[in-house]
Order: structure tokens, then C-alpha cells, then sequence
């Protein structure tokens, strides 16, 4: 057969064949190893240049053709006789991982902050007293050091050797200025520890988020304003704000955040205590050796688990941390 | 602390309820929380028990807050002296650990109940009432924050009060009938023979006021805060008394208190005052701070007038003398500037002042690289199916943590994690109550001594299946995701169920079969992050198409597959892409097993020929038979 012959045949073939069967042997007789088109490749060998440049194109081209044609017919056929999928199927069950809560809020959260130009900074679990405590004008054999109950890895005279489980993140607020010259802004995630009983919103380890901004005009309406901004964020805006005083040693002004959620949430339309805050106190400019005349900074922490429970309605902080994948697989 | 709205409404009439004295408070005061009937709480700031831990403070701060005029707080005016008693001699042998002690006598005290109004008073605040001549006590405690204490006059033996170090062996017993033994970091109150009171903290019962006292001597006077604070801890006595001198109130208070008092016991219970002695008689003066009113505004970020500004400050007591303000006696915790303005700002309302967006330079944040190589790790094994979990950073065994916590919450929470296996382990017991299959992952810190890493746990467990080769894989896909490419596994000497994973020599993790159905791989991202962090640069494709073959092997069973997949790769490391084990089986044969690889060759510049790929088939058919006394099929 030529290669005009070969088109006529296999096109009425394939356009009366009435099943995938017959269609698979239309296919293998003009188009496999040994089919009709192959042989007429093969015979080109003895054919001049001339002659292979004219067919060689043409049974390409053919082959395209009848490649298309059978596909064509194939669907056809299918259609016809049902191997058609059921699309009402339920899909095939693909098992994907699940974030913990908790990193997600402190993705969003840090995400928040990072769009506003804060960095994000690290800080070690395990601190020294002197950080925890001292650098932060919490005086020694004070009750005010009581209100931090505190993991005790080993005790010293020198605050500096003194080594706990920190019960803060604001630690990092000395840590990062001694290393660092102002303007900045950053914030600080992390795990904390107290030492106290638990119950469903207490826990021994749990996550803050620490806040520094530290510039020249700094301004406590700066500190009201990155607050709401990250909060009204952070729940969708539906959010209602109070500032109340309040005192820390490391912070003059000291203030208290209280947010009020829509009433159609589960801790709606009652003040909730969320954040404390303030301006950087001048003995922790000092400490850090900054002139505190020629700098002032605002300072916030905020319980991340706190605001995981929340924004997600998780009624008791001990599930974050119970490894239970009924609860975790929510996220 | 309790406090009564009676009280608070007899000195400020114009208050009008209970809820707006509380919310005023709130707001431009300090944290106060509504109670039941005439109760509610002030949680007291740590640096202002000289000044609010009293109804007196707590209704000057009111009065400021909600701006009221009609001010009927007690006005009880204290000026300097020394005094001196022919009935009882008084001495302090450390003036440091008792700046300041004051003491009055009085006789033909008719001891009864207190007047109504009193006892109401006391109960709204937690106290029990017990006859008027404690009460009395007590109430002025509540009125000035000044703890005072009676003894019976006539169990005062020698007639003399001796304020020292308790000797060792001492010992005391209480109002309350409990006994104290006592030691020379205790201060204590005494007379000639015993001690009668541990100083600051609680009255002892040999000199208790009882029915038949007739003549007193009341001690108003002030304690080191440190000593009281350590010997409230040491001897596990908290009391109203020791929580105010532990928070180190001003001395100036013990005038306060004792002037009051003897007020009230004139009135109340009929007594005659005789000598007084006074241990620190020269009176404090105030402290004078310098105050610019656009300091307020530069770090409030308003524009409030310096009239405004100055006249808030009135309000609270705080008198102008120029440049510089003047701070009542009593407000020793304003000491700098920020406290003045913290002071104006509170009762302006830090609620009304205006929020402003901060100006910032563009240059750009720099974060610590590890949180986005955490982010990533999560990315990673989220992708691979791996739910992740947080586990407690502590654990009962010794095995499993070198930092033991001095002050541990439990047994089981006594060291900080070493490792994350155990509590991962733990999750997959626990977990595989509901699943049939477990798969979860966890970063976090672990403590091997004084540096702490970040972790990075890889668990699997199963009820059906052997899980070790699940997370080999699970643990290369990782790796090769964070981008690590050359690292390999070895394994343990003497574990066949461990593998060790490395990279450039250094380990960076392992991997371990727990038993059957459980296996856990740990790395540390702290050496990962360093081998990570280089670019990936593009490789060109594959040019050239791959052959693959296929080869069946019967070896003995103790061979190892890793060996022999090593050795085929060995033959020609540039033609031979990759070696894969596609099946396996054991019992064709007694002692032997047999596997089926998939080899997957491929030559950078040219299409291999046939003979090309059975020159190397030929190669390892021989290594086969050679090397590993096989038997290709």
C-alpha cells in the first residue's frame, strides 16, 4: 500500500469500527512497530534522496492524522459504552498534614507585625536571672518578683549565673538592645514557663509575644496605635479597645489592654483582658546602656495561646499541648 | 485586697454607685474588680502600698478620677517629736531593720465590741471582728495602710519592749495558738524575757489583749522590707500585716498610724493616753521633682496645654513650685519625671488619648533566619501528611533530660527534654486509641546540658504495618525539600534498628525503631540550618533518554540491601542514575531473600547503546555472584 492508499483504508476502518477492541487493532495493523506506515518507512531506504525528502513529510503527517482520528473515535466509544467516571463519587481521600493552632496564630500574628516593619527575633528558653529579672528593674527579695512564679534551674549570688526557665519574653528587650542601636522595632515569639498550678487557662509552658519599638519620638500614641492596628487585624476589625493603667516595673506609663469581641462570639461583649504594655522605662534604657534623654520606646507583651483560644474558640489552654490529633486536625 | 464601698462613700458622698466607683478606678487607677455586697478588690500595684493599700489613698485616687469636690477623708496632720514615757522604756538594736518604731501607752481601756459601723467595715474587708480595742487596729490599718499591733501592758515583763534578733531556740506561739520556732534572721518584738510578737508579721499570745486588759501599749512602727519578706517565706506566715511591710511601705506611715489610732481609742473604747517614744523622731520631707509639661506631650505624643497638664496633677495632691513639683510624703513611688507624666496621663485617660501611626524608616526588617527555617520544616512535613504537634518541654527520666528543674511542678516534669522521642512516643500511643495510623511532627527547643538547640521530631506509628521504611523515606523527602542533598544514612554500631543521617561528616540525626509499629526520626535544625542555607542552582536536563533494567537476585538473607545497592552504584557512578529496591521477598528459599532492583542508567552526551548498558549488566551480574554469593534469576 502507498501512503494514499494507507489513508483512504484506515480512516474508513476506524470511522465503522463499533468497539475499543477492533480500535486497538486498527491501530497496532497501520500504526505498530510492524504496521502499514512503518513499512512504507522502511522502504524508503531504497528510495533516492529526492523521493524520501517528498514521502518521508507526508507519512508523518499521516501518521498525526490517524493518531488523532483513533483518539477521537476512542472517546467516542467510551462515551458509548459507559467506562465513563461517575463524577458523584466521593473523591479519593488525600491525607494532608495539619499545623498546630498555635503556629498559625503565630505565623498570622508575626505576619501582621512584619507588614507593619517590626523584624521577628529569637530568645533562649533557658535565662538568667539578671535578664529575666534585674535588667528589667524588678528588684531581688521583692513580692513584685512573686507575681513571675518561676522555674528555678540553678541559683547564685551573681544574677548573670543564676539560670531559670524565663517566665517572660521580655527578656530579649535588653538582649536585643545591647547588640543593637535604635531605630528599630521588633517582635519576639517564644515559649514561657511559670511555675503554677494548671487548669484550663493556666499552663506551665505557654507562648507570648514580646513588642519593642525603641526611635527618638516614640510616642505612647504610637504604642495605642500599633496595638489596635495588630488587634483589630488579628480578629478582623470587629474589635472594641480599652486602655486602662496599670504598672510594671520595666514599663512608665503601664497600661492594660482589655478587647470586647461582636456578642455573636463565645467570649463576645465582655472586656478581656489581653496584653500588657507601656513605655520603655528609662532604667531599662539605662541598663541597656542608651541614653535614655535622647531615646524613648513603647513595650507590649501578649499570650499567644490566649489569643489562639480566642480567635478559635478553644475553651481550655491544656488541649494545645495534649498531642491530641482529634483536636489538632481542626486546624 | 478587700476594700468596703461603706467606707469609701462616707468619705466621698458624691459617688453614686458601687459599679462607677470601680469603673473610675479602672480606668485612670489601677485594676479593681466588683465584689459581693459592700466588697471590692483593688489589685494593689506593687510600688504603691505606702500610698493606695488604705481606704484613705484609695479615695483620693476616686476623688481624682472622677472629679469630685466634697472630700471628707480624715485629715490626720503629723508633725515632728520625739516624746518620752516613764511607763515603759522602748529600745531598737538594728535601726535597719526597724527604721523607725513608735509606741503609746494608754490606761482605763474598757474592752467591749466596737461600734457597728466598725465592724461593718471590717467584715467588708475579710476581718473578723474580736473586741474594739483590736478592731481598732485593724480599722486604721485599713484607713492608713499602717499595721498596728496592742499588747496587754501588764504581760509586758521589766516594762520594756526590746526590738531584736531572735536568739536561736527561741521560740513563740501565736494569737492563733500556733507555735514558731525561731532564729537570728527573725526579727522580733520582746520584752525583758521572751519575745511577744514576730516584728512586722504577727502578734504572739503571751501579751494577746483579752476581756480583762486594762492598760495597752500600741506599736506603730516600720520593718525592713527584704527581712520581712524573707522571714514571711522562711516561716510560710503571710499576713495583712507582713504583705504591706514587705512591699516596703513609707516610715512616715507609722506617725500616721499611731495618731489615729490614739484618736479612736480616746473615742471608742475610753482610753487615757499616757507616754509615747518615738524611735526616729526628725520627720521626712518631701521630694521635689523637676517637670516640663512638653516632656508629657513629647512622650504621650499630644498636645495637651502645660495648664491642663499642672492642674491634673493638682488633683492628686502634687503641689507646683516653679519648675519643679512637689510630691506629697507619701507617694514614694513617683521618683522621676515618667511617673509625673504617667500620673497626668492616667487621669486625662490613656483611653482618650489619640492613637497615632508611628513614622519609620523603609529600610527593611531583618528577622532571625529561624523562624522562617521552622515555617519551612512545617511547610515540608504538612505536605508529607505529618499532623503537627506540641508536647511539654519536660520529662520524668533521667534518660531522656540532663537539666533537672530545682523546683519541679511533678515526678514527671523534673528535667527538661534532652530529645523530643519520648513524648512523641507517647502521642502516638495515645492517638492510636482513634487512628489506625499515626503520623506527627514536632520543632521545638531541647536542652543537652547548657545550650539549648531547636529539634526537629519525625514520628510514624502504625497497627499494621512496619513503619522504619516509611520514615527513612519521609526523612529523605525532607531533607532533599529543605534542599540538603548530599547526606547519607550509616548505621549505628551495635543498633540494628538505628540509622544515623549525615551530611558533610557531621550528624544531624537519627532514626529509630521503637518495637514494632513505632519509629521516630529527630534532627537538629541547628547544624541543618547551616547546611541549607547555601542557593540551589539549576542543573541542566536530561538530554538524553534513560534505560532502565530491571535484575532478580537470590542472596543470603543477612546481606545487607543498602550494601548491595552501594556497590552497583559503584560500578559506574557516571552511567548509573539510580538503584531502587522494587520488590522483595523471603522464603523462596530457607536462610536466603530474594529482591528485585531497578537500575536506571543514563549517559550525559550520548543515547546509550544496548551494548553500552549490558557491558555494565554483565559487570554486576559478576559483583552479584562474586561478591555477594548470589544468584541472579
Amino acid at each position: 500500500m502507498n501512503i494514499e492508499e494507507i489513508k483512504k483504508k484506515a480512516t474508513q476502518e476506524i470511522s465503522s469500527v463499533k468497539n475499543l477492541k477492533e480500535l486497538e487493532k486498527i491501530r497496532v495493523k497501520y500504526l505498530g512497530r510492524e504496521g502499514e506506515l512503518n513499512k512504507v518507512l522502511r522502504s524508503l531506504k531504497n528510495l533516492s534522496l529526492e523521493e524520501k525528502r517528498e514521502v518521508s513529510p507526508k507519512a508523518n503527517k499521516l501518521k498525526d492524522e490517524l493518531l488523532e482520528l483513533i483518539s477521537e473515535k476512542q472517546t467516542g466509544l467510551e462515551k458509548k459504552n459507559k467506562v465513563l467516571i461517575d463524577a458523584t463519587k466521593p473523591g479519593k481521600r488525600i491525607q494532608s498534614g495539619h499545623l498546630h493552632p498555635l503556629t498559625k496564630i503565630e505565623q498570622e500574628v508575626c505576619d501582621i507585625f512584619r507588614s507593619m516593619n517590626f523584624s521577628v527575633v529569637d530568645g533562649p528558653e533557658v535565662e538568667n536571672e539578671y535578664y529575666n529579672f534585674d535588667a528589667l528593674n524588678i528588684p531581688p527579695n521583692h513580692p513584685a518578683r512573686d507575681e513571675w512564679d518561676t522555674f528555678w534551674i540553678s541559683k547564685d549570688k551573681n544574677p548573670k549565673k543564676s539560670l531559670l526557665l524565663r517566665t517572660h519574653t521580655s527578656p530579649v528587650q535588653v538582649r536585643y538592645m545591647e547588640k543593637h542601636q535604635p531605630p528599630f522595632q521588633i517582635v519576639v515569639p517564644g515559649r514561657t514557663f511559670r511555675y503554677e498550678a494548671t487548669d484550663a487557662s493556666h499552663e506551665i509552658n505557654f507562648y507570648q509575644l514580646e513588642g519593642l519599638m525603641v526611635g527618638k519620638d516614640v510616642t505612647f500614641a504610637n504604642l495605642k496605635y500599633v496595638v489596635e492596628e495588630f488587634l483589630s487585624r488579628l480578629f478582623f476589625g470587629k474589635v472594641e479597645f480599652r486602655f486602662r493603667p496599670s504598672y510594671f516595673p520595666f514599663t512608665e506609663p503601664s497600661i492594660e489592654v482589655d478587647a470586647k469581641l461582636p456578642s455573636t462570639h463565645r467570649k463576645g461583649g465582655e472586656w478581656i483582658e489581653l496584653m500588657g504594655a507601656g513605655m520603655v522605662h528609662r532604667n531599662v534604657f539605662d541598663t541597656a546602656r542608651y541614653n535614655p534623654n535622647e531615646v524613648q520606646g513603647f513595650a507590649f507583651g501578649v499570650g499567644i495561646d490566649r489569643l489562639a483560644m480566642i480567635k478559635y474558640n478553644i475553651p481550655d489552654i491544656r488541649l494545645f499541648y495534649s498531642g491530641d490529633l482529634r483536636f489538632i486536625r481542626q486546624f | 485586697m478587700k476594700f468596703s464601698y461603706k467606707l469609701i462613700k462616707k468619705y466621698l458622698p458624691e459617688v453614686k454607685s458601687k459599679e462607677s466607683l470601680v469603673n473610675s478606678l479602672n480606668m485612670r487607677a489601677f485594676e479593681t474588680e466588683i465584689k459581693e455586697g459592700d466588697t471590692f478588690d483593688v489589685s494593689v500595684p506593687s510600688n504603691r502600698y505606702s500610698n493606695v493599700a488604705c481606704h484613705i489613698g484609695v479615695a483620693r485616687e476616686a476623688a481624682a478620677a472622677m472629679n469630685l469636690r466634697e472630700i471628707e477623708i480624715p485629715k490626720i496632720t503629723v508633725e515632728e517629736w520625739k516624746g518620752g514615757a516613764e511607763e515603759f522604756s522602748l529600745e531598737v538594736e538594728d535601726k535597719k531593720l526597724c527604721p523607725r518604731y513608735t509606741a503609746w501607752y494608754f490606761d482605763g481601756v474598757k474592752i467591749s465590741s466596737s461600734p457597728d459601723w466598725m465592724q461593718k467595715v471590717l467584715s467588708d474587708c475579710g476581718l473578723r471582728p474580736i473586741n474594739n480595742v483590736v478592731d481598732i487596729m485593724n480599722y486604721v490599718m485599713l484607713e492608713t495602710g499602717q499595721p498596728l499591733h496592742a499588747f496587754d501592758y501588764d504581760k509586758i515583763e521589766g516594762r520594756k519592749i526590746l526590738v531584736r534578733k531572735a536568739k536561736k531556740g527561741e521560740t513563740i506561739t501565736s494569737i492563733e495558738g500556733v507555735d514558731y520556732n525561731l532564729n537570728p534572721s527573725v526579727l522580733v518584738i520582746a520584752d525583758e524575757k521572751r519575745p511577744l510578737a514576730i516584728a512586722g508579721i504577727k502578734g504572739g499570745k503571751d501579751a494577746e489583749i483579752t476581756e480583762h486588759t486594762r492598760r495597752i501599749v500600741v506599736e506603730s512602727a516600720n520593718f525592713d522590707a527584704v527581712s520581712i519578706y524573707n522571714t514571711s517565706k522562711n516561716i510560710n506566715l503571710l499576713t495583712d500585716a507582713s504583705l504591706r511591710f514587705a512591699h516596703s511601705i513609707h516610715k512616715r506611715l507609722a506617725l500616721v498610724g499611731l495618731q489615729r489610732v490614739g484618736e479612736l481609742l480616746q473615742e471608742i473604747a475610753g482610753a487615757n493616753p499616757g507616754g509615747k517614744v518615738n524611735s526616729s523622731p526628725e520627720i521626712e520631707h518631701p521630694r521635689k521633682i523637676t517637670f516640663k509639661p512638653e516632656n508629657f506631650n513629647a512622650l504621650m505624643g499630644t498636645e495637651f496645654e502645660k495648664k491642663e497638664i499642672m492642674g491634673v496633677l493638682t488633683k492628686l495632691g502634687f503641689e507646683i513650685d516653679g519648675e519643679k513639683i512637689i510630691v506629697p510624703v507619701l507617694r514614694d513611688d513617683v521618683q522621676i519625671e515618667e511617673d509625673l507624666i504617667e500620673e497626668a496621663g492616667r487621669i486625662f485617660g490613656f483611653d482618650d488619648i489619640k492613637p497615632k501611626a508611628p513614622i519609620v524608616s523603609i529600610k527593611p526588617s531583618e528577622s532571625d533566619n529561624i523562624f522562617s527555617f521552622r515555617s519551612g520544616i512545617r511547610k515540608i512535613m504538612v505536605g508529607l501528611g505529618y499532623d503537627e504537634v506540641y508536647n511539654y518541654s519536660f520529662v520524668g527520666n533521667k534518660k531522656y533530660g540532663k537539666v533537672k528543674i530545682q523546683n519541679p511542678i511533678s515526678e514527671e516534669k523534673s528535667f527538661l527534654r534532652a530529645t523530643l522521642a519520648p513524648l512523641l512516643l507517647k502521642n502516638i500511643e495515645n492517638n492510636l486509641k482513634y487512628y489506625n495510623e499515626v503520623r506527627i511532627f514536632e520543632v521545638g527547643k531541647v536542652f543537652g546540658g547548657a545550650e539549648e538547640r531547636d529539634a526537629i521530631g519525625i514520628a510514624f506509628g502504625s497497627r499494621k504495618e512496619e513503619t522504619f521504611f516509611e520514615i527513612k523515606g519521609v526523612t529523605e523527602a525532607f531533607l532533599q525539600g529543605l534542599g540538603l542533598t548530599d547526606f547519607y544514612m550509616v548505621e549505628t554500631e551495635g543498633d540494628e534498628t538505628e540509622l544515623i543521617v549525615k551530611t558533610n561528616s557531621s550528624e544531624v540525626g537519627r532514626i529509630a525503631r521503637y518495637g514494632e509499629g513505632f519509629t521516630i526520626a529527630e534532627l537538629n535544625a541547628d547544624i541543618l540550618i547551616k547546611f541549607v542555607e547555601e542557593e540551589v542552582s539549576f542543573r541542566p536536563l536530561p538530554k538524553f533518554p534513560a534505560v532502565l533494567r530491571d535484575i532478580s537476585v537470590l542472596i543470603n538473607e543477612d546481606i545487607k540491601i543498602g550494601n548491595v545497592i552501594q556497590e552497583i552504584q559503584n560500578v559506574d557512578t557516571d552511567l548509573i542514575e539510580d538503584v531502587d529496591l522494587i520488590d522483595e521477598y523471603f522464603g523462596a528459599e530457607d536462610g536466603k531473600q530474594s529482591i528485585t532492583l531497578r537500575i536506571r542508567f543514563r549517559a550525559q552526551d550520548r543515547t546509550l547503546s544496548i551494548e553500552d548498558v549490558d557491558g555494565k549488566m554483565n559487570k554486576i551480574q559478576s559483583l552479584i555472584e562474586n561478591e555477594f554469593r548470589g544468584q541472579v534469576r
